[in-house]
């Protein structure tokens, strides 16, 4: 440290006349590594990160600039002290600049590891709230998953498969060279968490960013350590470097959400029981039931969540309105009636200038949205300032500002208990509207069956009570009526970086920065029934959230020629994280003594408080060193040493290295190279990464807590381990890049094979040891895979111009090893064991196992003397999580102003536990029951014999009725013999698909590869001419229409959208049905820059 | 205005250097989580040692629901719809919560032991009073998961939390004979050793075992009473049958010398209370939907005398809309059950007002939110004299101890009747000792085999809330003999199980322990245990 410092405090001494300025493509990116040679002399520079140079000469000397795929330059110095040189591209060139770790911007031939960027352009598009949705796709390797709820829902970012089997997977994200709060969300089940929150990625401006480049392997994230070790996502934002004076952008977008790719459900058949459980339940033989009516006065009626009742006759029955009603289907689209139709809207602004001395940025953007659920709101402001100041040709401010605002009245809530519990479903016979508009009475309490005790008015309340109301109106649209949440956040994110280059090739750089956040949530909790009838309904709770990271980094850069041909830079730095979170809980106690005061001194008996604190500190030292030969060979070395607080004493600190070469043989080959070929660059690299555990796992302590006034400590169950170590991921990685047919082609391919050791586990115990589990440093587990990047422009004339790009990624995993003993972890049980996902040694992660129908050796399935399939005695393996392969492809096309352009992406296997599917199918109000219900959908005919079983026949004896929902399942019976015994099809689907371990009942069928084909954007934009906007003063005026999610080509899994999933971990994300509806969304946006 | 800057910078970048000046404190000082301690103390280990056992002490909502009901069944202390397929069926999940919630509060006991042999002598002197009473509970539950799985682990279960070596820590299954034995011999030493630590222990000691002692309030004579009264059951159970038949015996002999629970009003029981032991609407959620139907054999067994209904009747069920006492029965066909069951059962085809069969009293148990847990009750500890002197394993008046059975008995569930704050039903007084003496005596004398008066009355005692003692009864005399049709349908459980598996959680992840038990006793659920007849 006393050495950098020692660079400070030296003094620049002026020799000779110092010239200083910047090297710029004619996009006005910087261009780095520009050899600046003092012509007839030895002197010679280069261009640091900013593309900035400083060489000392006599005043009447000459500059010669030189830079590979652009023309050289001469500029003579003429006794200026600043020279600012534009350079020209040479025709077969296509530089490209990546941004590679600690915010180091690299010629992307240099680098020898696999980097995916993706630029402003793509992110914008289609006006995405978040970035989530606009990198769907967009790299190989890389998997998406936003939550369903638009802008307050989370996003997970998976890169290259799993890195961890029960940690996080989530990548680093990196803003500015500031790694910023992120964080994971929706893990938790609906219990302890039933909104859908967001998580720190989707609070980041799209409008803000220039670029984001994707670090995917050991190598290129070893200089991240532990944070980086499931990748590391760089976010960089727009400056006012590239604008000559000042400029402005103005963008608003206006988008309509729609609810789409919820479960259809028939009108065929109302609800009640099916024939053969009509008699003894009370229902005529038609299936109608009667009821007195608040009169007096018999009607008929229907009811059940079960829809194997009469089919729809037009009949009168008395409804839960009170009204009679013709017995006909209401909808068979209930969702678009609980929702509305969400509508976005999003302005922004940007000013930016740029002077000699300094460039700024500074934008503004607000957004607006009216979710689909009723009764929310979701407003933000988001103000960025960005800039930086030369204060000396040598000395340099780089400074940054976000702050955002949001305004959050209720999150969506998870729809839990609509789609997987009985007592919410509903179906086609279900007034959706009418009970919304009558889930809470005029003066504001939840309403009620009219004759129930604690109605305040019951000539609002329902006739009678409906089989859904406790599901869908006593929690569901009570939750979002006469519950309110209201999240006000604040978030800070500020850089200051200055840099000095001491002496020309040397430059020293610092940073300082801060992510702060601050978050007040309150929740109103309506009284649902008048306080006159003796029970206190109702609560308040306050929290207050606060979370600061305070980030500083301390970097020594060196470039040099060592000869003509040999170039050295290296780097050495520091970095220090601090981080520190407090969350304080108060809510009140036993509902509120006054209706519908928000306050905790309206709680009836003594409110409750409670805290949460975190405290972390990891800090790093690390070094770098790249040598470069004669333009074509590169190589880099890299080693980190970090400390991190997560660790116990004796191992909390830790070493990785890395390596990376590439050969750029295009031009290796130089005259001999092929004239098809234009660039081309074989790389290899290697890397260690360290993953230190997540904050306390492993810490070793116990819970103190009071009940009654009793104080007792407590031995936690899931156990620490002071002993645990870092967990190493040991990755190779080799690729391949070329470009061809001058430019109009190119490709990218990488292959990995990653090991991992001392995986923290979290192993699961048996509870007779005292624990039910522990944290150890047991797994391996190796993962492998191929990623290949295509892309070209295979039509291009003076009007047209057509560019595709697609990209594939396949993962292999394999856990080699558990804890000794230990063959298998268990991440989920459902419903009592009917279902698990289970990781398990010699297998992949994330197996599912469930019972399924028995098979014989031929692989029929053995039917049993019911009829139905016999089931395995235990859970067998019947899916795995992960997708086979996994990517995208879009095209854009383009005639003259006008483009299309249209993106996909796909996933390939994958298994996902569809959990609606097995309740609904079980039901009977799907449109998929409708297979085999009647003659027109395959059903045989039966009647009923005499021990209520169905007897096939094609008429029925006298007295009896002729049933044709008949179905023989494929099979063979216990002897071998085809299955000829007929079953009824509602009770093939009520017993086959239910909650639960008892036969027939099973999940193996409910279980799907949830393979797909997303058509994920589509847009459709104009460029106005030039000619035309100039006029205004304007440069550039696009107006682009477009949809995000608009369809499916192919998609396997039944009634949800494939990726209905909002959790962050791939555990919660193998199961559908706790999170909020689905959309498509249609769109308009404007685009002007003067 | 150069240096100024530059002035600026570097006062810039010592900010960032304090941060690389980050001493190795800096970094350990953050390791523990704020949120939890890393100091303990016994006494306060003892309260974790009962809190994580209270949810199969309490008669929480869980317990009931998924899991007594199950013994409900299998006791037909409840009525129940006679479907098939799933009769005797018992989830694995359920079992699992059992068998985890007693190696959680078995933990907590490894932790206290392991803090008090840390301790000094004068310092264990005092503490002592809490690894003892924390003993006790422990063989509470430990006796209840042994009666129900078999063999178990115990010896080398429960020490991941001490030493956190997880090849060391899977525990051997112990054979439940031995269990049996070691039980007795220790629940006889804690008792003299609370006897001798009654006098000696420090005045703060005693001060902190009335704040930390929610069971007993740190009253040592109840815990004398508790510790011997579950020695008594545990001789009891095994000493008709079996390899423990005369360490019982002994074990009985000074069991009844010993300090035993006598009284109702003196019994060991836990209370709900609306903060930390919040059970209010618990138990009334877990049979008011499903289960809260009356059955026909208690209804016989309180309606043997003729001329008289015992007076716990009152208190236990309601009547149906027509006065009546009528339960369901295992000879009812299903769908005679769905006609006569009502909206008010949770099922069946009448109205919500119209019922066929009694119910259990709201008052009783279903409103009542202050319901009384019991642990262990002076009509139990009567009874099991009863049988004691009824077998001749020791002397005494069977006909008298059976008497005391039904005045505690029925006092106790006036009691309970009367501490709920519903009045939504029947609110009942209790009759007076000599009133039930009486009935007691006629009771008494309308049973030819005494033996089998006293288990059915006990029976009648457990009820719904003491189901799983109600199991091993049966299992274990027989009585009363009930009918257990078989249930064709099922796949698993064609007749009513004699054990429970243990869960798959178990069998997984304690492989080659549980491959051992399976290799010695079995794993199945129709082996009998070794106290059974």
């Amino acid at each position: 440290m006393t050495g950098i410092l020692m660079f400070l405090i030296a003094s620049v001494y002026a020799q000779d006349i110092s010239v200083g300025g910047s090297v710029k493509d004619a996009n006005g990116e910087p261009v780095i590594g520009a050899t600046i040679n003092v012509e007839g002399t030895k002197t010679a520079t280069v261009t640091n990160a900013d593309g900035m140079y400083i060489i000392k000469c006599s005043p009447k000397a000459s500059l010669i600039i030189n830079y590979i795929g652009y023309e050289s330059q001469k500029v003579p110095v003429g006794g200026k002290s600043s020279v600012n040189v534009v350079l020209k591209e040479t025709s077969t060139n296509l530089t490209e600049v990546v941004v590679t770790a600690l915010g180091i911007k690299k010629d992307a031939r240099k680098v020898g590891y696999a980097i995916s960027s993706v630029n402003a352009d793509e992110l914008v598009k289609t006006a995405s709230p978040t970035l989530g949705t606009a990198l769907y796709g967009k790299a190989a390797g890389v998997t998406i998953k936003t939550a369903p709820g638009g802008a307050a829902g989370a996003i997970s970012i998976n890169v290259r498969g799993l890195s961890s089997i029960t940690g996080t997977n989530q990548p680093l994200i990196v803003l500015d060279g500031v790694p910023i709060h992120n964080g994971e969300a929706n893990n938790s089940d609906y219990w302890s968490s039933q909104r859908v929150n967001s998580n720190g990625l989707a609070d980041i401006n799209p409008e803000d960013i220039a670029s984001i480049s994707i670090l995917k392997g050991a190598a290129a994230t070893a200089q991240y350590g532990s944070e980086g070790a499931s990748g590391v996502v760089m976010i960089t934002t727009k400056t006012g470097k590239s604008s000559r004076g000042v400029g402005v952008d103005f963008n608003a977008s206006w988008t309509g959400n729609y609810v789409a790719y919820m479960p259809e459900y028939q009108t065929t058949y109302g609800p009640g029981a099916a024939p053969q459980s009509r008699a003894g339940n009370g229902a005529d033989a038609n299936g109608f039931y009667t009821i007195k009516d608040r009169n007096g006065v018999e009607h008929k009626y229907v009811t059940g969540t079960s829809y194997w009742g009469p089919k729809y006759d037009g009949s009168d029955v008395l409804y839960y309105d009170g009204t009679v009603r013709k017995y006909n289907a209401i909808s068979s689209d209930p969702y678009s009636n609980l929702f509305r139709t969400g509508f976005d809207q999003q302005y922004n602004v940007a000013i930016t200038n740029s002077t000699d001395k300094s460039n700024f940025r500074f934008s503004y953007t607000y957004y607006n949205s009216l979710p689909n659920q009723y009764n929310s709101n979701f407003s933000k402001h988001n103000f960025s300032l960005t800039g930086s100041y030369n204060i000396l040709n040598n000395v340099k401010f780089d400074y940054s500002v976000n702050y955002l605002t949001e305004h959050i009245k209720n999150r969506p809530y998870r729809m839990y208990r609509l789609l997987c519990n009985f007592a919410g479903m509903f179906g086609a016979f279900d007034d959706v509207s009418w009970i919304r508009n009558h889930a809470m009475t005029s003066a504001g309490y939840r309403n009620r069956v009219y004759s129930s005790g604690d109605i305040d008015n019951p000539a609002e309340g329902f006739e009678y009570d409906f089989s859904s109301r406790s599901g869908l109106v006593d929690e569901y649209l009570w939750n979002i009526f006469g519950k309110e949440q209201i999240e006000s956040n604040n978030r800070l994110i500020a850089k200051v970086a200055p840099s000095w280059e001491i002496i020309p090739g040397l430059t020293l750089k610092a940073s300082l920065a801060t992510d702060f956040t601050s978050d007040k949530i309150e929740n109103k909790n309506h009284t649902e029934t008048a306080l006159a009838f003796g029970n206190a309904t109702g609560g308040y709770q306050l929290q207050n959230n606060r979370y600061t990271i305070v980030y500083g980094d301390v970097l020594l850069y060196y470039d040099k020629n060592l000869t003509d041909k040999i170039n050295l830079s290296a780097y050495a730095g520091w970095s220090g994280r601090k981080e520190k979170s407090y969350n304080l809980n108060s809510y009140t106690v036993d509902g509120l003594s006054v209706e519908n005061w928000f306050n905790l001194n309206a709680s009836k008996s003594t409110p409750r408080t409670g805290m949460d604190e975190i405290n972390l500190l990891k800090t790093a030292w690390y070094g770098d060193v790249t040598l470069s030969y004669d333009n074509w060979a590169y190589l880099e070395g890299t080693l980190r040493n970090e400390k991190s607080s997560t660790l116990y004493m004796d191992n909390n600190s830790f070493w990785y290295p890395s390596v990376n070469a590439s050969v750029v043989f295009s031009e290796l080959l130089k005259e001999k190279k092929p004239t098809w070929l234009d660039y081309g660059k074989i790389r290899a690299s290697y890397g260690i990464v360290g993953l230190a555990p997540e904050i306390y796992a492993a810490t070793v302590a116990y819970n103190q807590g009071t009940a009654s006034g009793y104080v007792y400590n407590e031995q936690p169950m899931a156990v620490g381990n002071n002993g645990i170590k870092p967990e190493r991921t040991y990755e190779w990685e080799f690729g391949l890049e070329g470009k061809f047919l001058n430019n109009r082609a190119g490709f990218d391919l990488s292959y990995y094979s990653k090991d991992v050791k001392d995986q923290i586990l979290r192993t699961t115990t048996a509870s007779s040891t005292g624990g039910t589990s522990i944290l150890m440093n047991v797994g391996e587990y190796t993962s492998k895979g191929v990623e290949l990047e295509l892309y070209g422009t295979p039509y291009m004339t003076k009007d047209w111009r057509i560019d595709v790009r697609g990209n594939i990624a396949w993962n292999w995993n394999k856990i080699k090893k558990l804890a000794d003993g230990v063959e298998r972890l268990e991440h989920k049980r459902w419903d009592n064991g009917a279902a698990y996902l289970y990781s398990m040694v010699g297998g992949s992660i994330g197996d599912f196992y469930a019972y399924a129908p028995k098979e014989d050796a031929q692989g029929n399935k053995i039917v049993g003397s019911d009829g139905f399939y016999e089931l395995t005695s235990e859970p067998v393996k019947v899916g795995n999580t992960m997708p086979k392969y996994t990517g995208g492809f879009g095209f854009t096309v383009t005639y003259q102003n006008v483009y299309l352009d249209v993106s996909l992406d796909y996933r390939c296997g994958g298994s996902v536990f569809n959990m609606p599917y097995e309740y609904m199918m079980g039901r009977g109000s799907l449109t998929e029951n409708m297979e085999y219900r009647d003659a027109d959908h395959g059903g045989q005919t039966y009647y009923l014999g005499s021990d209520n079983m169905p007897v096939a026949a094609s008429t029925a004896p006298t007295g009896k009725t002729l049933y044709d929902d008949g179905i023989i399942l494929p099979g063979v019976k216990e002897d071998g013999t085809k299955n000829d015994i007929m079953i009824s099809a509602d009770r093939m689907y009520n017993w086959t698909y239910n909650w639960g371990t008892e036969a027939p009942t099973y999940y193996s069928h409910s279980i799907f590869k949830n393979s797909y084909v997303k058509v994920r954007e589509i847009v459709l934009g104009y460029n106005f001419p030039k000619s035309i906007i100039s006029k205004f003063g304007c440069q550039k005026l696009q107006l682009s229409a477009y949809a995000r999610n608009p369809f499916y080509i192919y998609k396997n899994l039944p009634i949800f959208d494939a990726e209905a999933t909002d959790a962050t971990s791939w555990i919660e994300q193998s199961w559908i049905g706790g999170s909020t509806v689905t959309t498509r969304s249609f769109g308009v946006s404007l685009r002007v820059s003067f | 205005m150069k240096m100024k800057k530059i002035n600026s910078i570097i006062l810039g970048l010592i900010a960032v250097c304090t941060f690389i000046a980050c001493s190795d404190d800096q970094y350990t000082s953050r390791y523990d989580n704020p949120g939890k301690t890393t100091k303990i103390s016994c006494d306060k280990m003892m309260t974790g040692v009962f809190y994580n056992g209270k949810d199969f002490t309490y008669n929480a909502y869980w317990r009931m629901y998924t899991w007594e009901n199950i013994f409900g069944k299998y006791t037909q202390t409840i009525g129940y719809f006679n479907g098939t397929g799933s009769v005797y069926f018992y989830n694995d999940g359920y079992a699992n919560d059992r068998w985890a919630n007693f190696y959680k509060t078995l933990a907590q006991f490894r932790t206290l032991e392991n803090l008090y042999n840390s301790e000094s002598e004068s310092v264990q002197a005092n503490d002592r009073i809490f690894k003892d009473l924390s003993e006790i509970f422990v063989y509470d539950h430990l006796s209840q998961i042994v009666d129900l799985f078999g063999a178990v682990p115990f010896s080398a279960a429960g020490y991941l939390g001490v030493d956190g070596d997880l090849t060391k820590d899977r525990p051997v299954f112990d054979n439940d004979a031995t269990l049996y034995k070691m039980m007795l011999t220790r629940l006889g030493e804690l008792y003299t050793d609370i006897q001798t630590l009654k006098s000696s222990l420090s005045a703060l000691t005693t001060k902190s075992l009335s704040s930390q002692d929610f069971i007993n309030k740190g009253n040592l004579d109840k815990w004398l009473m508790y510790a011997n009264s579950l020695r008594l059951r545990l001789a009891v159970h095994v000493a008709a049958q079996g390899t423990l038949t005369s360490d019982a015996k002994s074990a009985i002999t000074e069991c009844l010398s010993r300090s035993l629970v006598t009284t109702d009003d003196n019994q060991i029981e836990v209370y709900p209370d609306a903060d930390g032991f919040n059970y209010k609407d618990d138990f009334r959620n877990g049979y008011k939907d499903i289960n809260n139907v009356a059955s026909q054999y208690m209804i016989n067994a309180m309606t043997k005398v003729s001329s008289q209904k015992d007076y716990r009747l009152f208190v236990m069920y309601m009547p149906n809309a027509e006065g009546k006492y009528i339960g369901m029965d295992r000879t009812e066909t299903q769908d005679f059950q769905t006609n006569h069951g009502s909206g008010f059962n949770g099922f069946g085809n009448l109205a919500f007002d119209k019922t066929y069969y009694s119910y259990l009293d709201s008052v009783t148990y279903t409103d009542n939110k202050n319901f009384i847990s019991p642990i262990i009750s002076a009509a139990e500890v009567d009874f099991l004299k009863a049988e004691i002197y009824q077998n001749g394993w020791a002397t005494g008046n069977a006909e008298q101890a059976f008497v005391n059975g039904m005045v505690n008995s029925t006092k106790f569930y006036y009691r309970q009747n009367k501490v709920s704050i519903s009045t939504q039903g029947y609110v009942g007084t209790y009759p007076g000792d000599a009133a039930v003496q009486a009935y007691a005596e006629k009771l008494w004398a309308t049973y030819s085999n005494k033996l089998e008066a006293i288990m059915t009355q006990k029976w009648v005692h457990f009820g719904i809330i003491q189901p799983t003692q109600a199991w091993t009864d049966i299992r274990r005399t027989g009585y009363p003999a009930l009918t257990y049709p078989t249930d064709a349908n099922s796949q698993a459980f064609k007749t009513i199980p004699s054990r429970i598996q243990y869960p798959n959680t178990e069998a997984a992840n304690n492989k080659a322990n549980y491959d051992a038990v399976v290799a010695t006793q079995g794993d199945d659920s129709y082996i009998k245990l070794f106290w059974a007849k």
